[in-house]
């Protein structure tokens, strides 16, 4: 999200809000559904977000919560794809919509539901260590 | 794609309008913002790091000093956790004086903030008024507890001192007095052709805006947001509370709302004092094992205290998720979106009630 | 002393300018700051005029037990400020750090270590009237025969 840089590098005090307690236990909470090392998941959300935003995660991320809960869109809930383009705006529109039609198309072409949920994570992933 | 951008405009850290330090970067395109962050990191004091490993009596102090302005509610909320690990009952009389100087706290909270916006917007005969009447709250506070900005009054299994008779008349006066002047205020602001024009219509937060980013408190009521965590609270059922909720979603709304749940906590008051039940107000208790989350409503918002305590009383963890980290985010990157001038940027900032200690304690 | 220094000391007597400044504090200092501005106990029949504006300050008022990221720019803000000057900071937290000055906290007091301070007023937070009283009786010691003490 983030296109300009700043004077002064904010790397160790942005690092210093996502390992809060409560920071701690939703990020540990996201990197399990993605099975991604919390380190690397740290420091895309670091790159890409500014101060309040981080400040704001575990607050996003409950009322994302409630939405998911009333929503039945199960690889949209499972890969988390409301949550990265909405609620916690790392990921864009589009990439998100490009991730969610080769699911479904996968989905179409015979493979399991649970393979291409992984093969989704496995792109979403990708999208992460891209700038990692 | 990359939009193009007229320049980016950098306000603070120091700034006259800011009562704290905090960095706001727009990106306009002419005076119209169409994006902006929030940089932090000037009073970062890792207060949850050094509270870990120290008995509560410590910790107590140090929660409410996380924030001078609404210090009663981080006192209140981190007690009340700490009762409910070790199921301590309090005494009926002391829960109700409870309220009661949460209530003061409200008030002069509420106060201080429509200050600062009406200051911010220049009207500072209003900002005036309003912090003189803000001294009138504060003495109260300062009666019944002994102290104007740090009393830690509230205790686990009870409060530390009585209200005597006298000071409840005193008390009740005051209250007739901060009614009878803000309803005046609240007059001048709703009246002046100025206020309205640089309010009404500024710094939209839509209701779907403020679920996205979990707005709390005045601004999320302000948005037709009906949350409001005092309703959840026993002594507050008991008192019949209801929360105001209004529809416009600007910053009129924001500060409307404000003078709107002063006159609320007056009332409130007045119930308190009326039904205030004889009886001791330190029930005593001991301080155990345990881990519990508990949510209480502080003048800006939800305020979250998630404490584990170990056998002899120390506090091993704990996370605190203080109202103004929603607020600001929500006011960062939904309200100051497509506002139209500089001078809008302060005043839709102010206008959330930023608290950046509590923020990044 | 010249007669022009003679006035010179009389009027900055009822001409002090103050910027104040939250190098980390739990804001309780700063709303006693402001607190000063009401009409109560109206900071401005002293000639006290609270502008925020470095570059027009003659004291500074420093709240906060000194975060990291003011490590430069507090002295930068010092630069600032035209001579004469003196910086007053309000609080234990300025002095010691109060509570916050444990091992684990990100803070670095006191604040003389930084920038000059000329006095300190305890107390956490100390009253308005203990405010407005310390910048009364410091500001006539500093300003007093400036040009001449050069
Ligand atoms: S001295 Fe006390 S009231 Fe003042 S900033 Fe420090 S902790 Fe807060």
């Amino acid at each position: 999200m983030t296109e300009y840089i700043y004077e002064k590098d904010l790397f160790g005090m942005k690092y210093r809000i996502v390992t809060s307690p409560i920071h701690d236990k939703v990020i540990t909470c996201l990197a399990e559904c993605l099975d991604m090392n919390i380190q690397d998941l740290r420091k895309y959300l670091i790159e890409n977000l500014d101060m309040s935003f981080l400040e704001n995660i575990p607050a996003r991320y409950n009322s994302w919560r409630i939405y998911d809960a009333k929503s039945d869109d199960i690889i949209s809930s499972k890969l988390c794809m409301k949550l990265f383009s909405e609620y916690i705006p790392v990921l864009k529109d589009n990439e998100i919509k490009e991730i969610r039609e080769k699911v479904d198309g996968m989905i179409k072409s015979g493979v399991t539901q649970d393979m291409a949920i992984k093969q989704g994570k496995e792109m979403i992933r990708e999208k992460f260590s891209k700038w990692a | 794609m990359k939009k193009t951008v007229d320049v980016s405009l950098p306000i603070g850290p120091v700034h006259p309008c800011f009562k704290e330090p905090a960095r706001i970067k727009c990106e306009t395109a002419g005076e119209r913002v169409l994006s902006a962050e929030v940089e932090l990191g000037y009073v970062k004091k890792g207060i949850e790091r050094i509270m870990v490993g120290r008995p509560w009596q410590e910790v107590m102090f140090l929660a409410e000093r996380i924030c001078g302005i609404c210090s009663v509610i981080h006192n209140m909320v981190f007690i009340e956790t700490v009762e409910r690990i070790s199921n301590i009952d309090v005494p009926q009389r002391a829960a109700y004086l409870r309220v009661i100087v949460n209530e003061l706290d409200r008030i002069q909270s509420h106060l201080l903030a429509n200050y600062s916006y009406c200051y911010t917007i220049e009207h500072e005969t209003l900002a005036m008024y309003l912090i003189n009447l803000r001294e009138t709250a504060l003495d109260q506070l300062e009666l019944i507890t002994g102290a104007r900005i740090t009393c830690a009054y509230i205790i686990p299994g009870g409060v530390r001192f009585d209200l005597k008779q006298e000071d409840s008349l005193k008390l009740s006066s005051a209250m007739d007095k901060i009614e009878e002047d803000l309803s005046r205020f609240t007059a001048i602001f709703e009246g002046g052709p100025m206020i309205s024009l640089r309010s009404k219509d500024v710094g939209i937060l839509t209701r779907d805006d403020a679920i996205v980013s979990h707005a709390v408190g005045p601004t999320a009521r302000a948005s037709g947001l009906n949350a409001d965590q005092r309703t959840n609270h026993p002594t507050y059922q008991k008192l019949g509370f209801k929360p105001v909720v209004m529809n416009s979603c600007d910053n009129y709304a924001r500060v409307m709302m404000r003078f709107k749940e002063v006159f609320q906590s007056i009332e409130l008051i007045r119930k308190c004092i009326k039904e205030l039940p004889e009886g001791v107000i330190r029930g005593g208790g001991v301080v155990g094992e345990g881990e519990f989350t508990w949510i209480g409503e502080a003048p800006r918002g939800e305020l979250t205290y998630h404490v584990k305590t170990d056998k002899y009383g120390r506090v091993i963890e704990i996370g605190i998720q203080t109202p103004s980290i929603m607020n600001i985010e929500a006011c960062a990157h939904h309200m100051l979106k497509g506002v139209d001038s500089a001078a809008d940027v302060t005043s839709t900032f102010i206008s959330s009630d930023p608290c950046i200690a509590c923020n990044e304690r | 002393m010249g007669i022009i220094q003679s006035i010179k000391n009389k009027v900055r007597q009822r001409s002090i300018h103050v910027c104040y400044v939250n190098v980390g504090s739990c804001n309780g200092c700063d709303i006693e700051i402001l607190a000063c501005l009401s009409p109560r106990y109206d900071i401005e029949q002293y000639g006290i005029y609270v502008h925020n504006n470095p570059r027009e300050a003659d004291i500074l008022l420093i709240t906060g037990a000194f975060c990291e990221q003011w490590e430069d720019k507090l002295a930068d803000l010092w630069e600032m400020i035209p001579e004469p000057k003196a910086a007053i900071t309000i609080g234990n937290c300025p002095v010691s750090g109060c509570t916050f000055n444990r091992r684990g906290s990100f803070v670095n007091p006191p604040v003389s270590k930084h920038i000059p301070v000329a006095a300190s007023i305890p107390g956490c937070p100390p009253r308005p009237t203990e405010i407005i009283e310390t910048i009364l009786q410091l500001a006539p010691l500093v300003f007093k025969d400036y040009e001449e003490k050069k």
